[in-house]
């Protein structure tokens, strides 16, 4: 007697082929040129691969232990005290994290690092203090004090309490961090791009060179499938890791953290003010230096592109993404918070995949698999669709937590009051989830106005958005091109940022779960 | 009037409800009792099309509904936990299954279950026994064929109850609704229904009014349930 229920089918069909043919299917296709068509015999070609790959590698390391290091006092602070300025200091220390890639780059240019593997290292540190302090701070918040008290009065000074409690019991926060941080630098593109030159390849930038720049479609294939292994283990690593460790020790209910006092509240303010008075240097300089070029902007015709032209495709860009984004995100998490059954967590799984691929390998993509049905690789939709892709699991993992918090019977009542599913849907879902929509359709735009990765592979020059402009001005001679790089990296900045600071604002007025 | 025969419901290999079969005439009130996980809930849902059976057959005055959409159906239900849109105010919640602009049946359900003016108040602001009451003329409101009520009174205190078994069964007896009441308590499905069934393991064990089940039980646990 089970019918088929049509509206549900196509619910959570038009997300499934959307994902199917622009993420699932250009994936195949990259992994069957990989595979065949490439000559592993070639002269030099696989002493260039492993080249590559040892980098890739290499500075994903590095800059992961970096990162921890240069973290470490901040984590310390705002993780074992509470002070006055702490969330503003949390707050400020985030904004790093949400630049997009080519203004990090463009900031560390500004500073004059370019062309060495340092001028990488500190960018990627740069942009991932946030996630270390972040993580692992939040954890160290819960952590039941009296486990510390307690090995205070068996007779463990402050630093074996600290090596022997603290570290042992934050370790799945470490290894989080760790991971997120690896992963980040091991995809890393538009930072090394910029500040690598020439000298400097990781798998990201390799595939971008191959493909865009020498046409050599095999090899760059076959580069991105070393890229989606080592991604894919990373990732395997992170979930197995939490599996193993989601059991959490006793939780601290209500004791709040220790205020600092004498040398303690010193070393604290120390840590939070050097912290982010080094990662305000980069943003500073940037600023400093633009003042000056902005005139530019709306003066020179650039053989580039026009920067104005830029900046409307990009805002033209980021809104059709959003609605993209939130369109197919919203059906998605309808369809698995409503649907129950093996399916809908097959789907609930795969919808994350994008995130785990790096946005190079979704563009290289298109441009491999796109001619087919219908030639769409000149078409200007690609751009938004490509943001959209990446876009999409943050879009559903902020609004599924909302979407099933919601009590199935407020539903099943609106249908006993003769509501269609369309209207209880509309009457019922849409405005309980109205605002993780917005703060959903928020990050949307901001990952778009960002997205260089993709954008890189598919934006021809009558449709530059602000980041590939930024590239080709910094590729360029002459300061009058470096200057307006700089302008324009500023302009975006404060877009993004201002998106931001709207998002958080509706995040704190939330009530959290109906 | 309401016939259902033979109905049946499985969640995965479990069977919630065994073959039942069930009339319930024009204006009666008929009300389901038995033991909590007897599968009083699930009848109800069954009923109202939001629970799918494996088998059997919901019938409305000759027409098979069984088929048939939830929200085609007019059949009221009022939840156990009210359900209440927390994102609507009273007269929204109210008004709901109504036409819009249509205020005077809003006023009416509002005015049966002693709540006039309450159209502006937000869902968070009442007290218990106000939401069972908004949630009753929230159901009675689109003045549905058959009215059920889940535990109507069961999350309320007892001082509370006692007053709302008679408001309630004025209210239902005035306006001649066929309604069925689920409840796991024998004295509010005394004051409340015309006729009981009663439930046991998903099964109805027999059907009849209170003075007939007593003085003739179809096994000795309908006498012990009934106490």
């Amino acid at each position: 007697m089970s019918r088929i229920r049509w509206g549900w089918v196509l619910v959570g069909a038009i997300p499934a082929i959307f994902l199917g043919y622009f993420f699932v299917y250009p994936l195949i296709r990259i992994l069957g040129l990989g595979l065949s068509e490439l000559n592993i015999g070639a002269t030099g070609l696989q002493a260039r691969l492993v080249k590559v790959g040892w980098f890739t590698l290499m500075q994903a390391v590095l800059s992961t232990l970096l990162t921890f290091i240069a973290a470490a006092p901040l984590t310390w602070a705002v993780g074992k005290y509470q002070f006055k300025g702490r969330s503003l200091a949390l707050s400020l220390v985030t904004v790093p994290f949400v630049l997009p890639t080519v203004v990090v780059g463009t900031a560390f240019v500004a500073l004059g690092w370019r062309d060495s593997l340092g001028a990488i290292l500190a960018a990627h540190v740069f942009f991932n203090v946030a996630v270390v302090v972040r993580t692992v701070s939040t954890q160290w918040r819960r952590l039941n004090p009296d486990l510390l008290h307690a090995a205070e009065t068996l007779g463990a000074s402050p630093a074996q309490v600290l090596r022997r409690v603290t570290l042992p019991l934050l370790r799945p926060s470490l290894a989080a961090a760790a991971s997120i941080v690896f992963l980040f630098t091991f995809t890393s593109f538009g930072v090394v791009l910029i500040l690598g030159g020439f000298d400097y390849a990781t798998l990201e930038v390799e595939i971008f060179r191959q493909a865009i720049v020498l046409f050599d479609l095999p090899l760059a294939a076959s580069l991105a499938v070393m890229q989606l292994v080592g991604v894919t283990g990373a990732l395997y690593y992170y979930s197995r890791y939490q599996e193993r460790h989601s059991a959490s020790w006793e939780l601290n209910v209500d004791q709040s953290p220790p205020t600092p006092r004498g040398r303690t509240r010193i070393a604290v303010y120390s840590a939070v003010i050097l912290t982010l008075g080094a990662l305000a240097v980069p943003i500073a300089v940037l600023v400093v230096r633009s003042i000056g070029s902005y005139r530019n902007l709306f003066t020179d015709t650039l053989l580039v592109g026009s920067p104005l032209d830029a900046i409307r495709n990009s805002v033209v860009f980021a809104v059709l993404a959003t609605l993209i984004a939130l369109t197919m995100g919203l059906l998605a998490a309808t369809y698995v918070s409503n649907r129950e059954g093996g399916l809908s967590r097959w789907f609930d799984t795969a919808l994350m995949l994008p995130l785990g691929t790096s946005a190079v390998a979704i563009g290289f993509g298109f441009v491999v698999a796109l001619g087919w049905p219908v030639d769409l690789r000149a078409s200007i939709i690609l751009v938004p669709v490509a943001h959209a892709l990446v876009a999409i699991p943050f879009v559903v993992r902020i609004v599924l937590p909302t979407m099933r918090s919601i009590d199935p019977d407020l539903r099943h009542a609106a249908s006993t009051l003769g509501a269609r599913p369309i209207r209880v849907w509309q009457r019922i879902d849409l405005p309980l989830i109205g605002r993780a929509a917005l703060v959903a359709a928020g990050f949307s735009m901001v990952i778009s106005l960002g997205e260089f990765g993709a954008t890189a592979f598919i934006a021809r020059p009558s449709t530059s958005t602000i980041p590939t402009l930024i590239f080709r001005l910094l590729s360029r001679p002459g300061s009058a091109s470096f200057g307006m790089a700089m302008a324009l990296s500023v302009i975006l900045a404060v877009l993004t940022t201002v998106i931001i600071l709207g998002i958080d604002r509706f995040r704190a007025g939330e009530v959290g779960a109906f | 009037m309401l016939e259902i025969e033979d109905l049946s419901v499985t969640v995965g290999e479990i069977r919630i409800l065994e073959k039942i079969s069930l009339r319930v005439d024009d204006g009666e009130i008929l009300g389901v009792l038995g033991p909590s996980g007897s599968g009083k809930s699930t009848l109800l849902r069954a009923i109202a099309g939001i629970v799918e059976p494996v088998a059997g057959s919901v019938v409305w005055d000759g027409v098979d509904l069984t088929d048939t959409p939830t929200h085609l159906r007019r059949f009221g239900l009022m939840f156990q936990g009210y359900a209440l849109f927390p994102h609507l105010s009273v007269g929204g919640n109210v008004g709901f299954g109504v036409p819009a602009g249509d205020r005077k049946s809003v006023e009416d359900a509002l005015r049966w279950v002693g709540l006039d003016g309450f159209e502006g108040r937000s869902i968070e602001d009442l007290s218990g026994g106000e939401k069972q009451r908004v949630a009753l003329a929230r159901t009675l409101a689109p003045r549905p064929r058959l009215v059920m009520l889940d535990e109507p009174l069961g999350a309320l205190d007892r001082n509370l109850r006692e007053r709302l078994v008679v408001d309630t069964r004025t209210l239902l007896r005035e306006r001649g609704s066929t309604s069925i009441i689920v409840t796991h308590d024998r004295d509010e499905a005394e004051a409340l229904c015309d006729r009981l069934a009663l439930m046991r393991g998903g099964s109805i064990i027999q059907t009849g009014r209170l003075d007939e089940l007593l003085a003739k039980p179809a096994e000795p646990w309908v006498t012990e349930f009934l106490g």
